[in-house]
């Protein structure tokens, strides 16, 4: 926390205790201190070539009304582990930026979800590794969740804490192998 | 056709209407990051959003 509280230039320790939840990994505080490398460097390292557009634009809308959405997870109930670490996205499990994540953090911080159930075990059936069941989030409006369409038709970014998120989980389904 | 770069996450992390530029970027990232080789997908979608390909991953035999 004190190498944060270097980063962010915070006079006061108290200030950076509200950022607890994203202290930076090593790897992160050694970018910091050493000064992050040039946009075109990361550009190329992480995914993003010469030619794409640095900046995407995002609408992104708050929930005012329940809104459905389906998540592939590992797991078949809200109080098995796998499942919250299902609600993470990729920046809070520790993941570098790729992609487009690396000039566009929103991307970085939302979970992919889907409009449709079908759509969402289809994927999981053509790749297991992601989870092999379905969870169906009612996202509510007193949670504070923020959704924006990304990505292919059907495809839902959702940002939101995990244990709220959780708390929207309504159920939870295999997915079928074919 | 959307051409969506995903992780093992679950997560997308790029999306694009390219197939080219799609493959492209899935490269760099497995070159960067060749332990990403089983770690990152490419998945084609058609104009409806349902999905037509994938996973497709970057071989790392052709990782430079």
């Amino acid at each position: 926390m004190r190498v944060l509280q270097e980063l962010m230039g915070h006079r006061d320790f108290k200030t950076t205790l509200i950022y607890a939840d994203y202290a930076p990994s090593e790897r992160e505080a050694e970018l910091g201190r050493a000064g992050l490398p040039s946009t075109a460097d990361r550009n190329i390292r992480q995914g993003i070539g010469p030619m794409r557009p640095p900046v995407i634009e995002l609408t992104a809308h708050a929930v005012v009304r329940e809104t459905v959405v389906f998540r592939i997870v590992r797991g078949a109930s809200p109080q098995d582990p796998e499942v919250v670490e299902g609600l993470h996205f990729n920046y809070r499990r520790g993941f570098d930026p790729r992609g487009i994540e690396v000039a566009n953090a929103l991307v970085h911080m939302g979970i992919s979800t889907y409009r449709a159930r079908p759509k969402a075990v289809g994927i999981a059936q053509r790749w297991p590794r992601i989870g092999d069941h379905i969870a169906e989030l009612r996202l509510r409006p007193e949670h504070g969740i923020w959704f924006a369409d990304t990505g292919e038709p059907g495809h839902v970014t959702v940002w939101g804490r995990p244990l709220q998120l959780l708390d929207c989980v309504a159920d939870i389904l295999p997915v079928d192998r074919p | 056709m959307t051409y969506t770069l995903m992780a093992s996450t679950g997560n997308m992390i790029d999306w694009f209407d390219n197939e080219s530029e799609a493959r492209a970027a899935l490269q760099r990232i497995v070159e960067s990051e060749p332990g990403a080789a089983d770690d990152v997908a490419l998945f084609v979608s058609d104009d409806d959003g349902n999905i037509i390909e994938g996973p497709i991953h970057a071989a790392p035999a052709a990782v430079r």
